[in-house]
C-alpha cells in the first residue's frame, strides 16, 4: 500500500489511536525521535499518539511539542516496571494524574543506586502498592504482550483492575510472534473475569519500518553483544513499528481498536501547559522580597563603595534603577535566591577550604555570564566584576521586555561545588532540588563501537575507523568508511553503513548536565519524576536543560571551573610554602612584567589565552590592560571569527598603534558608540543588541529576540524573520539598503557564539589573575595545573616542558618523597604518585601515608596497594633509589606482599629476602627509560624524545627554536611530537597543530586536502615530520604543510626496537574530528 | 502450495486448506549472507490434518515444515 493511501482524509477520522509506543528515550530499545514519531504519526493520519516510554518521561515534553506542532494529540504516559519485572502502560487523565506518574516514576528509581556502589545501575522497579495508591487521574493498560502484568501476573492485574476503577484496560497487542492468538485469548478471559474492558495497542518501537533493523542492533547493544547472540532478546521480526490506524483495525478485534479513542479522548492532560512550577521566591518571609534584596545591597555596597572611589555616585544611581528594574519585573525573588545559594557555597567553602586557609580571602565562587553586567550581583556576591567600574551594560541580562527569567552563571572550584551541589539539594530537600539531565546521544566513535560490535564486526577494523573519524556526526561514518584501506563489503559491512547513519543523534542514555540544577517551591517530583545520579548524594530530574526551560522551570547553574581550582590551590601552597597571604582582588591589574608575557605569547597554562588560536592573535593584539584583555577574550570564538570580526580588529589595533588618532572605520555612524570599545567591529554578544538598537532602532526586547535567535539550533528561518525589519529600521535612520543587509550579514555571521562582555571581563580578570600566578609563583602555579587536570588546552607533560624552559625544576614521582598529588619540594615541583597509571587516588594516598619504605621489600609488604600499582611504581622511576628499574621489577616478582585480612588490617609478610638471585639485566637505555616515563606517567621531567630523536634526523630537519630565524617562503621541514590538534568547524577543514620539540613549540596549518591524504598520520602518530612552506605574518609564524610522514619507525629503530608510538601521549584535540 | 491474493495459503499438498490457526513472522539473519525473512501459518487441511507452513519473501517461494 502506498503510504499516501494510509493517511486518512482530513474529514474522516482516524478509527483508532496508538496509546503504546517508545522513543529512543526507551534507551537502547526505541529507534525514533520523538518529534520522529510524531511526524510520522501525522503522516499516517493519526489524530492521537501516546509517547509510553520505560519507567520515564525523558522525551514526553519534547514529545508533546512536536506532536502539538504535527496537528497530533500527545499523551503523556509511561510503561512502567513493576517488582518482579512486570510491565504496566500508565497513561495521564489529569494533571493529578501526571504528578501520580511522577511519583511512581521517582519511586521506580529510587533504589537504582546502592550508597557505595553508585557506579553500577540497577534496573528501575516500583510495588504494585505505590501504584495503586496513586491511581488517580490516571489510566492503566496491562502492558505489552511479553512482559505485560496481564500475561505474566494475573493475579496483580487483578488487584490494579480494582484499583483502577474505570480506569484499567487489558492490552491486546499483535506483534506477529507465535503465540498470539493464545495470549491474546487469555487475555480476553482475563478481561471478561475481571469485568474489564480490552483495548489494542501497537508496541511501537520505531516510527518506520526503515528503523527496524536499527532496533534489533539497539536491543543487541543493551544486552552487550552481537545480533547473533541475542535472539532471545530481540523482537523476532519487524512489525513492531508504527503502521497506518487502518492496519491496526485489521491486525486487533475491532472492539478493542476502537476503545482506544474512548482512551485518548479521557487522557486530556496536556503537557504543554502550566505545571503549577514556582522557585522559592521569598514571598513567606517577614519581609517583601524587595525589600530584603535592597537591604542585602545597600549593606554591601556601604562596604564595597566605601573608600574613595571616583564612581560611587554613577554606581548609586545605578543600583537604584537595577532595583527599580528589578521590582518592575518581579525578580527580587530570583535574585534572592541565587543569593541563598551562595551563602551555602560560603558555608560548602568554609567546611572545604578548613579552618584559617589562606583561601578564605577568595570569594567561595564567581559570576560569568551577562550577569557579570548587575551591580545587584556584584553587591550580593553573584559576581566578582564591578560592571561600573569595568563598563558593562545590563541590558542583555535583564531589561523591561523580557519574557523570561534570566540566567545567572556561577562558576565555583570543584570542591566547593561537589559539596554544594548536595547541600542545596539538602536546604530545599530531595523532593524539591535536582540536578538537570543531559542526554549522552550517539556520535561518530560510539556509534562506530556499538553499531559494529552488535554486527560482529572486527574490532580492530572498528578500532582503526574510531581513530580516523571526524567524531561528531555518525550520519558520515559510511563516507568516511570508503577512505580506510581494506575491504570493507558483504551485509555486515552494509548494516554497518546503515546503521550508524539512522543511529546518529540518539540518545544512548542519562548523565547530569554540567551543573544546572532546578529548587521548586511545589515539590518538584509532582512536576517530573526524579532519579539518582550517578554520584553519591546527587539525583537527577528527567528532562533536560530544553525541556526544563520549556517547562518554565528556573535553572541555576553551578558550574566547575578547574581554573579556579588551581587558582586557589596555588595560593593555598603559596601561604603555606612561603607565608605570603594573596588576595588576588588587591593584586595590581597593570603589572607590565604579566603584560609583557601575554603579549609574547607566553601563556601556555594561562586561563582562556593559552590556545593556539589564542597565542597567535596575542602576538598580533597585544594587549596592555584588562580591556584589552576582556576583547581577547571574547575575540578567538566562532561568533566574531565567523562574523569576520577579528581581521579587521587586529588590523585597526595595529594602526592605532602606530597612530593613536586613528578613528577605525565603521560601516555607519550610527554605529560608532555601540562599536567604539572593540575598534569598530562586532566582538560581544551585547554588540548585537547594541548595533540593532542603534542602526535599525530596535526596541531592547526585539533586540535581544535576534539575540536568542541566533543562539539557537537550527536558526536560520527565526533569523532571516529578523532582516527585513532591520533593512526597514535602517532605511528609517537613513542607512543605504546595502550597507544596512552588510551590516545584518555581520551580525548573522555572528550567529550568537561569542561572549557577553560581562562573560569576557569575568573570564579576563581569571585569565589574568593566572598570568599573575605563573610570572610570580611558577612551581605553586604548576603544581596546581597539574592537580587540577583534567583541563585546558595542553596535556599535563607539556605543561612540564613549557615550565621546565622558564627555570621551573620538576622532579619524577618517588615513592619516599611523592605526595598523592603533587607538591612543591624546595622549590621544586614533585610529581604526585597519583600521575602513575594504575595507582588510582586511594592506592597514592596509601602510600604516601606510610611512607618512609626501606626498600622494594619494605613497600611490597606495608603498602596496601595491588600488585599492578606496585609494578606500575616501579616503570615509572618512583622507586628508582632502589636499583635499576628492571632488576627491581624482577625483585618484586619474587618479593612477599602483605595481604589484607577480613576486618581490614594488613597482614604482614614476613621480611624475608628473596632465594633466587637477580639475574644479570640489561640496564634501559635512555630512550626506554623515557618511554616508561610518558607511558606510566603520561609525562617525563627527563629527556625530551626529539632530543633522542634528533641525531637520526637529517641535518636539514629545523628545530622550533630555528624557526625565527628562518627567511619568509622558505620551504623547510620540522620534526616533534604532536601535543594538540585543532580542527575548528570554522575553518573549512583546515587542521592546526602544535608540534614539541626540545626547545619549544611549532605551528602547524595542515590545509584540508593534505589532512585527507595523512589523515591517519594527523590523527595518530605522535612523532611526526613535516614539509612545507614558513609564513611569516607579523609576529606569527606557521609551517604551511604540504607533507607528513611519520617518525614513528625511525623512533623506533633508534629505541633499539622499543615500543615508541603506544607509549608517546596522545594529542589533545580540539573541534570536530 | 497455492496462495491467496492476501498472501495466505490456499491449498497446500493439494489439500485445501480448512483454517489458517495462526500466522507469525520471523525476520532474522539480515546482517548476514543468509537473512530469513519468512510469513508462517499453521494451519488445518480439509484432511484434518495440521501443517505449518512458510512463505520465504527472499525466494519468492512457500515451504512446508513439521507442525
Amino acid at each position: 500500500m502506498r503510504e499516501h493511501e494510509l493517511a486518512r482524509s482530513s474529514k474522516e477520522p482516524a478509527p483508532y489511536a496508538e496509546l503504546h509506543a517508545h522513543s529512543a528515550y526507551s534507551f537502547l530499545d526505541g529507534a525514533s525521535l520523538p518529534e520522529e514519531l510524531a511526524a510520522r504519526a501525522a503522516e499516517l493520519g493519526y489524530e492521537a499518539l501516546a509517547l509510553t516510554d520505560h519507567d520515564g518521561v525523558y522525551g514526553s515534553l519534547e514529545f508533546a511539542h512536536a506532536a502539538k506542532h504535527f496537528g497530533v494529540r500527545p499523551i503523556t504516559g509511561a510503561e512502567v516496571t513493576l517488582d518482579g519485572g512486570a510491565h504496566l502502560t500508565l497513561l495521564c487523565e489529569t494533571q493529578r494524574g501526571y504528578s501520580n506518574l511522577c511519583r511512581i516514576l521517582t519511586d521506580a528509581h529510587a533504589r537504582t543506586r546502592v550508597p557505595g556502589k553508585e557506579r553500577e545501575l540497577l534496573p528501575p522497579q516500583t510495588c504494585i502498592e505505590l501504584v495503586a495508591d496513586h491511581a488517580e487521574g490516571l489510566v492503566a493498560l496491562s502492558g505489552c504482550a511479553r512482559s505485560g502484568l496481564g500475561t505474566v501476573d494475573p493475579n496483580a492485574a487483578a488487584l490494579l483492575g480494582r484499583a483502577f476503577p474505570n480506569a484499567f484496560y487489558v492490552e491486546l497487542q499483535r506483534p506477529f510472534e507465535r503465540g498470539d492468538g493464545r495470549r491474546n485469548a487469555a487475555l480476553r478471559g482475563l478481561a471478561q473475569s475481571l469485568g474489564v474492558p480490552t483495548v489494542a495497542s501497537g508496541n511501537v518501537h520505531a516510527h518506520h519500518a526503515r528503523r527496524a533493523r536499527l532496533q534489533d542492533a539497539l536491543v543487541a547493544i543493551k544486552s552487550r553483544t552481537s545480533l547473533d547472540g541475542c535472539e532471545r532478546e530481540r523482537r523476532g521480526n519487524h512489525q513492531s513499528v508504527l503502521v497506518a490506524p487502518t492496519e491496526m483495525l485489521e491486525r486487533l478485534p475491532s472492539d478493542a481498536a476502537q476503545r482506544t479513542l474512548e482512551i485518548a479522548e479521557r487522557c486530556a492532560f496536556d503537557l504543554t501547559q502550566e505545571l503549577g512550577y514556582r522557585y522559592p521566591d521569598f514571598s513567606d518571609g517577614p519581609d517583601p522580597a524587595e525589600v530584603r534584596l535592597r537591604t542585602i545591597c545597600d549593606r554591601a555596597f556601604t562596604d564595597r563603595y566605601a573608600g574613595a572611589n571616583g564612581h560611587k555616585r554613577l554606581a548609586r544611581a545605578r543600583l537604584d534603577d537595577e532595583l527599580q528594574l528589578i521590582g518592575r519585573l518581579g525578580l527580587a525573588g530570583f535574585f534572592l535566591l541565587h543569593w541563598e545559594v551562595l551563602e551555602l557555597a560560603r558555608e560548602c567553602a568554609l567546611e572545604v577550604r578548613g579552618p584559617g586557609s589562606p583561601r578564605h580571602v577568595l570569594p567561595p565562587g564567581r559570576g560569568r555570564g551577562s550577569s557579570v553586567g548587575s551591580i545587584v550581583c556584584y553587591l550580593t556576591g553573584l559576581s566578582h566584576v564591578d560592571p561600573v567600574e569595568a563598563g558593562l551594560s545590563l541590558g542583555r541580562f535583564i531589561n523591561d521586555e523580557m519574557a523570561a527569567v534570566p540566567d545567572i552563571d556561577l562558576d565555583f572550584p570543584r570542591d566547593i561545588r561537589e559539596k554544594l551541589i548536595v547541600r542545596v539539594t539538602e536546604r530545599w530537600g530531595r523532593e524539591h532540588a535536582a540536578l538537570v539531565a543531559s542526554f549522552s546521544t550517539y556520535r561518530s566513535r560510539g556509534a562506530i563501537r556499538d553499531v559494529g560490535k552488535a554486527l560482529g564486526l572486527p574490532f580492530a577494523e572498528l578500532e582503526r575507523l574510531a581513530l580516523v573519524t571526524d567524531g561528531w556526526d555518525a550520519t558520515r561514518i559510511a563516507d568516511e568508511l570508503a577512505g580506510v584501506p581494506g575491504s570493507h563489503t558483504g551485509p555486515r559491512w552494509d548494516a554497518f553503513r546503515e546503521l550508524t547513519r539512522e543511529i546518529a543523534s540518539l540518545p544512548r542514555h542519562i548523565s547530569q548536565h554540567p551543573g544546572g540544577m532546578v529548587i521548586s517551591t511545589r515539590p518538584l517530583i509532582d512536576l517530573v519524576p526524579v532519579q539518582p545520579a550517578a554520584m553519591a548524594g546527587r539525583q537527577i530530574c528527567q528532562w533536560d536543560k530544553d525541556s526544563c526551560g520549556d517547562a518554565g522551570f528556573l535553572k541555576i547553574d553551578l558550574l566547575g571551573l578547574g581554573m579556579l581550582s588551581a587558582v586557589e590551590e596555588a595560593i593555598d601552597r603559596i601561604a603555606c610554602l612561603r607565608g605570603e597571604t594573596i588576595d588576588l582582588s588587591r593584586i595590581s591589574l597593570t603589572d607590565e612584567a604579566v603584560y609583557a608575557e601575554i603579549q609574547q605569547a607566553d601563556t601556555v597554562g594561562v586561563f582562556q589565552i593559552e590556545s593556539r588560536a589564542q597565542m597567535q592573535s596575542l602576538l598580533q593584539t597585544r594587549p596592555e590592560n584588562l580591556d584589552d584583555l576582556t576583547v581577547q577574550v571574547a575575540l578567538v570564538r566562532p561568533g566574531p571569527i565567523q562574523g569576520k570580526a577579528v581581521h579587521p580588529y587586529i588590523k585597526h589595533r595595529q594602526m592605532l598603534r602606530e597612530d593613536p588618532s586613528f578613528e577605525p572605520p565603521v560601516d555607519h555612524e550610527s554605529l560608532r558608540e555601540a562599536l567604539r570599545d572593540t575598534l569598530g567591529v562586532v566582538v560581544f554578544q551585547d554588540q548585537v543588541l547594541d548595533v540593532s538598537m542603534a542602526a535599525a532602532g530596535f526596541s531592547i526586547g526585539e533586540a535581544e529576540g535576534l539575540r536568542r535567535a541566533m543562539s539557537r539550533k537550527r536558526s536560520e528561518e527565526a533569523i532571516e524573520a529578523f532582516r527585513e525589519r532591520f533593512v526597514d529600521g535602517c532605511l528609517g535612520n537613513g542607512i543605504d539598503e546595502a550597507i544596512a543587509h552588510t551590516i545584518y550579514d555581520k551580525l548573522v555571521g555572528f550567529a550568537g557564539f561569542g561572549f557577553p562582555k560581562s562573560h569576557a571581563a569575568a573570564f579576563a580578570l581569571l585569565a589574568y589573575q593566572s598570568a599573575w600566578l605563573r610570572r610570580y609563583y611558577p612551581a605553586e602555579f604548576l603544581c596546581a595545573l597539574l592537580n587540577a587536570q583534567p583541563m585546558g588546552f595542553y596535556p599535563p607533560s607539556s605543561l612540564v616542558r613549557d615550565a621546565q624552559r622558564r627555570g621551573v625544576e620538576v622532579r619524577p614521582p618517588h615513592v619516599n618523597c611523592s605526595e598523592a598529588q603533587c607538591s612543591i619540594e624546595n622549590g621544586a615541583v614533585r610529581v604526585g604518585l597519583g600521575y602513575v597509571q594504575s595507582v588510582g587516588e586511594t592506592e597514592a594516598t596509601e602510600v604516601e601515608a606510610r611512607r618512609p619504605y626501606a626498600d622494594l621489600g619494605d613497600l611490597a609488604r606495608r603498602a596496601s596497594v595491588k600488585a599492578d600499582a606496585l609494578e606500575a611504581l616501579v616503570a615509572a622511576g618512583a622507586c628508582d633509589e632502589w636499583g635499576p628499574r628492571r632488576e627491581l621489577l624482577w625483585r618484586l616478582g619474587i618479593t612477599a606482599r602483605g595481604e589484607t585480612v577480613p576486618g581490614g588490617n594488613r597482614q604482614l609478610a614476613l621480611p624475608l629476602e628473596p632465594t633466587a638471585e637477580v639475574p644479570k639485566l640489561p640496564e634501559q637505555t635512555p630512550w626506554e627509560q623515557m618511554l616508561a616515563d610518558y607511558k606510566h606517567t603520561s609525562l617525563s621531567v627527563g629527556v625530551h624524545p626529539l632530543q633522542l630523536l634528533r641525531p637520526h634526523l637529517p641535518a636539514s630537519v629545523a628545530t622550533s627554536s630555528d624557526l625565527s630565524e628562518t627567511p619568509n617562503g622558505s620551504l623547510i621541514q620540522v620534526a616533534g611530537m604532536a601535543i594538540a590538534r585543532q580542527r575548528p568547524a570554522t575553518a573549512n577543514g583546515i587542521v592546526f597543530m602544535l608540534l614539541e620539540d626540545e626547545h619549544g613549540q611549532s605551528n602547524l596549518i595542515v590545509p584540508s586536502h593534505v589532512y585527507e591524504r595523512y589523515r591517519a598520520i594527523v590523527r595518530g602518530e605522535p612523532l611526526i615530520l613535516a614539509r612545507g612552506k614558513l609564513e611569516r605574518r607579523g609576529r606569527n609564524i606557521n609551517l604551511l604543510v604540504s607533507e607528513l610522514a611519520s617518525l614513528g619507525p625511525l623512533a623506533r629503530k633508534a629505541a633499539s626496537e622499543a615500543e615508541v608510538t603506544s607509549s608517546l601521549p596522545r594529542a589533545h584535540h580540539f573541534g570536530s574530528r | 502450495m497455492e496462495g491467496h491474493g492476501n498472501g495466505t495459503p490456499r491449498r497446500v499438498n493439494r489439500q485445501d486448506v480448512a483454517v489458517v490457526r495462526e500466522e507469525w513472522r520471523v525476520v532474522d539473519r539480515w546482517w548476514t549472507e543468509e537473512p530469513v525473512s519468512r510469513r508462517y501459518f499453521d494451519l488445518v487441511l480439509e484432511t484434518g490434518e495440521n501443517a505449518v507452513v512458510f512463505h520465504d519473501d527472499d525466494a519468492g517461494s512457500w515451504f512446508t515444515q513439521r507442525a
